[in-house]
């Protein structure tokens, strides 16, 4: 069996933020200290991590905001890396149709792409005739539920969720984390970051555990959330490996 | 059908996508700022033409040194100088007022002066254009040279994008450097014609003059829409070499700062 596609490598990466007043002396806080990893096309990697473990920094150096500060980064070339943002760039003024284009381009669509999609979309969010309103005179759940559905139809190389499995009311948020679980669980590449090993255990196929922006422990699912587990009720690391 | 070749997929179709986004926001920027106010579009014809009025009142009622004519005159200079001016403040904050946007999705820096700079553009055409039928009846009839115009028109949009391309780049770092620009800007209303013409700049200084492109711009404007001449398309030229180095100075310092600017809190 061939080994599968990498698509992204992390070696001993640091990423440093610049700060406004000095802490410990310092003007810059490394929120990444010593991070690798491999992320292979089609599987889901879970990153698992307490608050202030950096994962939200990686997802920004994942989908190539940021830039790293030490280390390398591989990246493969023209790779189209999404956060899973919910309204990306939606403008109140615009209506709900003109804002999914216009959101679908910033994710990386091609404008007549998006708009090959839109009656997915607009059957997706539920929105009927509403999609044709101005965008600020939707509710806060309308708004969740349109982006929500222009999100399901960027298809990205690598999708990167900071915990957004389920969005909108009690119907919705089964049928858009029902919507979410397709993708996690097809051949589509995602990274999925939590602090919750359940979640970690129930969608990754692998996993890695950071802590104060170094990796503990990267690999087999089961293995990492529990020496992450142990983590959190012992506060003992285990050896590193 | 060919395959799609890497040149059309590399370089192609991101500019065409590129071109799409600024399209869109161009457009919901002027529909929301249509919508909020009651006089919407209006408005960009009244505001510099209430300008004139008090520049009007100043040099023909107080200073009375200028003929009946220098209305026209002046409202060409306000109109082309509010779109250097105002263009050039939304490109140097094109990064910064972008900041929420950058933090979620990569995007070509060097996109974001072109999306401030359009809205802005698109304001002083009409403000310019709607004034046209008002000029052949009161002034003079169109001449062949008004197909010099939209020449004019696009000379500038791409002066002011070229010009704000570093400063965007330096404002996030240099937040000061806002209102040391829009004093500038300021200053630089009174020494690119705006309430003069040529003749009234000494020989010796004329290229100095000249080397500002809003100089040479409203010039242009005025030659096509006052006198029924073309442009002098020497002079315009010369006006570039600035704007073309600020141009290439600024891509420069966007790429340096593309993957670093959205580290610091703006």
């Amino acid at each position: 069996m061939s080994s599968p596609e990498v698509l992204i490598e992390l070696d001993h990466v640091g990423l440093k933020y610049p700060l406004k007043r000095p802490l410990h002396g310092q003007r810059v806080h490394w929120a990444l200290q010593d991070v690798s990893l491999t992320i292979y096309r089609g599987q889901t990697l879970g990153v698992i991590g307490s608050n202030g473990a950096g994962k939200s920094t990686l997802m920004k150096l994942l989908a190539g905001i940021t830039q790293e500060d030490r280390g390398t980064v591989r990246r493969k070339k023209d790779l189209r890396i999404s956060i899973l943002n919910l309204g990306l760039g939606f403008e109140g003024t615009l209506t709900g149709r003109e804002n999914a284009i216009l959101s679908g381009m910033l994710f990386g669509l091609h404008r007549r792409t998006i708009e090959k999609r839109i009656n997915n979309i607009i059957e997706f969010s539920g929105l009927g005739d509403f999609i044709d309103q101005p965008y600020y005179t939707y509710s806060s759940g309308m708004g969740a539920r349109l982006g929500f559905a222009v999100a399901m139809e960027i298809d990205p190389d690598i999708l990167l969720l900071d915990e957004v499995l389920g969005v909108g009311d009690a119907n919705f948020a089964e049928k858009s984390s029902k919507a979410l679980l397709e993708k996690i669980n097809s051949d589509m590449t995602v990274v999925l970051i939590s602090h919750d090993p359940h979640t970690i255990r129930r969608l990754a196929t692998t996993a890695t555990w950071i802590d104060k922006g170094v990796t503990q422990c990267f690999g087999n699912v089961k293995e990492v959330s529990a020496r992450y587990e142990h983590f959190t009720r012992t506060g003992e690391k285990p050896v590193a490996t | 059908m060919h395959p799609p070749s890497s040149f059309n997929s590399r370089y192609l179709a991101p500019f065409y996508r590129y071109f799409h986004i600024v399209l869109y926001k161009t457009y919901a920027n002027l529909k929301g700022e249509n919508e909020k106010t009651y006089l919407g579009c209006v408005w960009w014809i009244v505001e510099p033409l209430m300008n004139t009025a008090v520049f009007y009142f100043i040099f023909v009622y107080i200073l009375k040194n200028r003929g009946p004519d220098f209305v026209v005159f002046l409202y060409v200079g306000m109109v082309v100088y509010g779109w250097f001016s105002n263009g050039l403040n939304a490109a140097a904050n094109s990064i910064v007022s972008h900041a929420a946007l950058m933090q979620q999705i990569w995007l070509p820096k060097a996109l974001f002066p072109f999306i401030s700079v359009s809205n802005i553009s698109w304001k002083f055409c009409f403000s310019l254009v709607a004034i046209l039928p008002l000029l052949w009846w009161q002034h003079a009839p169109p001449t062949l040279a008004y197909f010099a115009l939209p020449v004019l028109i696009a000379i500038q949009y791409f002066v002011v994008i070229a010009l704000g391309m570093p400063l965007a780049g330096i404002i996030p770092y240099f937040q000061d450097g806002r209102t040391v620009l829009s004093t500038l800007l300021s200053v630089f209303m009174w020494l690119s014609g705006v309430f003069y013409g040529r003749e009234h700049v000494s020989a010796h200084l004329q290229p100095l003059f000249y080397a500002n492109p809003a100089a040479a711009l409203i010039e242009g404007y005025r030659a096509i829409l006052l006198q029924g001449t073309w442009p002098d398309w020497r002079v315009l030229f010369l006006s570039l070499i600035v704007p073309a180095c600020s141009l290439l100075l600024g891509l420069f310092i966007l790429h340096k700062i593309d993957r670093q600017v959205t580290k610091r809190p703006i």
